[in-house]
């Protein structure tokens, strides 16, 4: 008996060392950190400037990059950039990238660390080349190293995926700096579409529509953005290919309401509003343009979401009252025809559920004191939580493809624009800032790489 | 002195693994671009959705560049396994051809810390920087992104079922004979005043045969863009149900819903609120 439990505790002892360590976040068979955890525990990570490996030297350029990926990290909130200051001296006399003082960047308070290279390509007279490697400092170890080369103007982009390449590093699950979000702004004729890099810059117009539109969704591969738009005197769905061209094609002219447009997560069919039949009901559109009817009720049946397996669908109804939206559960296939599970109960109204990528949480608008408010529903512990409190009212989010933060719109005073917050995180952060205001924002999908 | 080398003998030995890889995929290239060629063929003897007059068909160049990426990326997995095995066994093949493989425009490389000490972590070219092709392809990726042809796409009208027929909406004009309705908050009742109003607006109708109407419905600021649509919606419609309930034949009236998106009065009061949660006539002839 004895030297068993001695077995035992000796193994107990050695899991309660590991489980322990001040520093888990490298060891080679989980690399991955607790999200929850981390966000008392930020990464203390160092991006000193490039450094040139050859070729031209444009020290503006390099810079302007470096602060990118820097301000990426940053947004990602799991980091806290050191303060170049405080190691220009070190990075100065480590000249060589490859050449690391661990000691001496751990002693200024850097955990992790990044050295980047850049190139001017020989061939090709806008090409870049970017070299970044990445440590761990406190455990003295090389973690990952990437090249990329590309245009000039593709540098943006390749900050971008080396930031989510780091933050992958941490977490286990590629970071979000490479997406893009895409949403409305008013115009005097009725609304456009716009898109913005996750760290806000990058604003592109993507429509020139001259008529109101509404409710926006980027599908599963990134490919098209669906949405509502009057534009021929009917609410209209329109098919839109964000990048390339930009070609705009009707999909769904029935007469009413075709609106509020949820991509299946698998890319091959539409769950949409329409009133051809009756009041605003939901349908699926699938591939071949055959409708299936879901829900069959008087009242305002709106806002389908689909959970990430794509067997059920949220949506929006007043079926337990006109004038008092709630949100229900249903079955994707069959509808409202085998019931329907109500899971908001705290509000008189509640509306735009967005499913989130893992499939647990339900994000949704509650009107709190006159204003409206984000909340989360728990699929598993049933349970409702605040996003967001305090004044100004927010609507209509939308989740990023890891899950790790929501986009909604905010209005404070007359104009409405998005704002991010990390799920769990302190303070929200404004996204876009043009003068016609944002609403209605859709988050893209992972792009390929 | 040995770290500034550091680099160089990486890409030699990336060349090196370039070039194998290039003709490990000279064969699945060819053949996938026959299969695509084929597909292409295929789909375009099929499709019979209507042509966009002013946009001529996707180039059978331009088609190629996105599945392609997908082969590219599963192959790569697959090559990194067989390289990291055969590292050893120095493959010379040395055999220069190779295809427009990269599509991204953006090429990754995953860069090793220090070969030196660690051989068997060489780094593995995702794509083959080095290349001639390479590079046309990712200018031609940067410049012009491949542009998928909606045509071949899963939502597009089969041949049997043209695309949906829109409603050919005559030029609706505000009328003012025709009087607003106005509704209580959140609700699509029509009480006492409001069928009041619709019945002068009956008659009027009446007097006028030819004149067709499209009831637009209204909902204040407050709410939800998507529950607002719904509830525009259903304010034009039960004001329509008791137009026809009048006698006004039910092909004369339209109904459309903005939900919020027109509103007739701009402040934030409840004066405001109530002029625009309304049933708004306008009149064709």
């Amino acid at each position: 008996m004895y030297p068993k439990n001695k077995s035992i505790l000796i193994v107990a002892l050695v899991g309660l060392a590991l489980w322990l360590q001040p520093y888990p976040t490298y060891s080679e068979e989980s690399i991955f950190l607790d999200l929850v955890k981390t966000t008392q525990n930020k990464v203390n990570i160092a991006v000193p400037q490039f450094v040139s490996s050859g070729g031209g030297v444009d020290e503006s350029f390099s810079e302007k990059s470096r602060n990118i990926l820097e301000n990426d990290l940053r947004l990602f909130e799991l980091f806290v950039p050191v303060a170049p200051g405080i190691y220009s001296e070190l990075a100065k006399s480590e000249a060589q990238v490859e050449q690391v003082n661990f000691g001496a960047w751990s002693k200024l308070g850097a955990q992790w660390l990044i050295k980047g290279q850049y190139e001017k390509a020989i061939s090709g007279e806008d090409k870049y080349k970017f070299v970044f490697r990445l440590y761990d400092v406190v455990n003295e170890q090389f973690l990952v190293g990437k090249r990329y080369q590309g245009k000039k103007s593709f540098m943006r982009k390749i900050m971008h995926r080396f930031a989510d390449e780091v933050m992958e590093q941490l977490t286990g699950k590629r970071g979000v700096a490479e997406t893009r979000l895409a949403f409305l702004s008013r115009t005097r004729d009725g609304k456009e579409m716009h898109a913005v890099d996750f760290d806000g810059a990058n604003v592109q117009k993507l429509t020139d529509e001259k008529s109101v539109i509404l409710s926006p969704d980027w599908s599963p591969d990134g490919r098209f953005i669906v949405y509502t738009s009057y534009k021929e005197h009917n609410p209209d769905l329109i098919l839109l290919d964000p990048d390339g061209r930009r070609r705009r094609r009707p999909l769904l002219r029935l007469p009413g309401i075709n609106s509020a447009p949820a991509w299946s997560p698998d890319g091959s069919k539409i769950s949409l509003v329409l009133s051809k039949d009756s009041n605003s009901e939901i349908y699926v559109l699938n591939r071949w343009r055959k409708l299936t009817r879901l829900t069959r009720h008087f009242n305002i049946d709106t806002s389908p979401t689909w959970s990430p397996d794509g067997k059920k669908i949220a949506f929006t109804s007043d079926r337990s009252g006109t004038g008092r939206p709630q949100i229900y559960i249903m079955d994707a296939v069959s509808g409202d025809r085998t019931g329907v599970k109500r899971i908001t109960f705290q509000s008189r109204y509640n509306d735009n559920p967005s499913w989130s990528p893992d499939g647990d949480k339900i994000a949704f608008t509650s009107m709190v004191k006159g204003k409206f408010q984000i909340k989360i529903y728990n699929t598993e512990t049933r349970k409702t939580t605040d996003v967001t409190t305090g004044p100004g009212s927010k609507e209509e989010p939308t989740w990023s493809p890891d899950g790790q933060f929501l986009a909604y719109r905010l209005t404070r005073g007359r104009k409405p624009s998005i704002h991010i917050k990390r799920v769990g995180g302190g303070k929200s952060r404004q996204l876009t800032f043009l003068p016609e205001g944002g609403v209605s924002p859709t988050w893209s999908p992972y792009p390929k790489r | 002195l040995e770290d500034v080398n550091l680099i160089k003998p990486l890409n030699l030995k990336e060349v090196l693994m370039i070039k194998i890889k290039n003709t490990r995929h000279s064969n699945l290239y060819f053949g996938t671009v026959m299969f695509l060629g084929f597909l292409l063929l295929w789909g375009c003897s099929k499709n019979v959705a209507p042509p966009e007059v002013e946009e001529p068909p996707a180039p059978v160049v331009e088609a190629i560049p996105e599945p392609e990426s997908e082969v590219e990326i599963d192959l790569t997995q697959e090559e990194v396994d067989r390289i990291q095995e055969s590292d050893e066994t120095g493959f010379g093949g040395g055999i220069e051809t190779s295809g427009p493989e990269a599509i991204d425009e953006i090429d990754v490389v995953e860069v090793a810390p220090e070969p030196e000490s660690e051989p068997e972590l060489e780094p593995i070219p995702e794509f083959s920087p080095e290349t001639e092709q390479f590079e046309e392809t990712v200018v031609e990726a940067v410049e012009a992104p491949p542009v998928m042809d909606m045509q071949d796409d899963i939502f597009v009208a089969p041949e049997a079922e043209p695309v949906q027929e829109a409603r050919v909406l005559p030029d609706f004009k505000d009328e003012q004979q025709l009087q607003d309705v106005h509704f209580e908050y959140d609700r699509d009742k029509l009480d006492s005043s409001t069928k009041t109003i619709l019945r002068a607006n009956a008659e009027w109708l009446k007097k006028n045969p030819n004149a067709r109407v499209e009831i637009q419905g209204h909902s204040d600021e407050r709410g939800t863009n998507n529950y607002n649509l719904g509830l525009g919606e259903r304010r034009a419609l039960q004001t329509k149900k008791f137009m026809v309930n009048l006698g006004i034949d039910e092909s004369r009236l339209y109904t459309i819903s903005y939900g919020e998106e027109k509103p007739f009065c701009f402040d934030s009061n409840e004066n405001c609120w109530w002029e625009n949660r309304r049933a708004h006539f306008t009149v064709a002839d």
